[in-house]
């Protein structure tokens, strides 16, 4: 099992997710440059937070065009785990790999703190260990985190339920 | 938006608690 961790210039959470990964769960994983092109290597990738281009334009959006994206996009059509955190999950909305969009905060500010995130399901990849309507301690941090997605699409999550996955509950 | 690579480490939460490795262990479980 090897997982890929993928950098673009301006990710900053590459290294905390390579430690927890190599030192705490002892998983084989790698650093992958965003101009690497093929992935056939490994079995999941995570593309990590962090201010990929500076966030320039919009967060996520230019990364979202690397050719890099070319190939998570062909694992993630093979059934291989994508896992997107903070940028990254901008990344794969950007990418269109996800549905919706990310608009700025409704505050108008960037948002950084502990919260609280509600699990409404463990019947998916990344949530099958944790214990259903458990509540998990997490940090956030984002300005464009107020996820818009139109009724067709909504309908389509609802009834795919990957909206219950994690719901994020703002204390 | 979470970050459970920063909640991975009990030394790193406030609360003493190390819920983001579920998040890594569920993608592990998932390969398995």
């Amino acid at each position: 099992m090897k997982i890929g961790i993928i950098v673009f210039p301006g990710s900053n959470c590459d290294k905390d997710t390579i430690h927890v990964l190599s030192n705490v769960l002892k998983i084989e994983c790698e650093l992958l440059w965003y101009k690497k092109s093929d992935l056939d290597d490994f079995d999941a990738v995570i593309i990590p937070g962090g201010f990929s281009y500076g966030d320039y334009l919009r967060g996520g959006v230019i990364a979202a065009f690397s050719p890099i994206m070319n190939e998570v996009r062909k694992m993630a059509e093979k059934g291989k785990p994508v896992l997107g955190i903070c940028n990254g999950f901008q990344i794969l909305v950007e990418a269109r790999l996800l549905p919706g969009a990310l608009m700025t905060n409704a505050s108008l500010k960037f948002v950084c703190k502990w919260t609280k995130l509600k699990v409404l399901t463990n019947r998916t990849n990344f949530t099958n260990d944790c214990i259903e309507n458990s509540l998990l301690n997490m940090p956030i941090a984002h300005h464009q985190g107020r996820f818009f997605v139109d009724r067709k699409d909504l309908s389509r999550i609802i009834r795919d339920d990957q909206m219950k996955q994690i719901q994020m509950v703002l204390f | 938006m979470p970050h459970p690579e920063r909640s991975s480490e009990s030394i790193l939460s406030p609360f003493g608690s190390e819920d983001g490795l579920q998040i890594f262990r569920s993608l592990i479980n998932s390969l398995k």
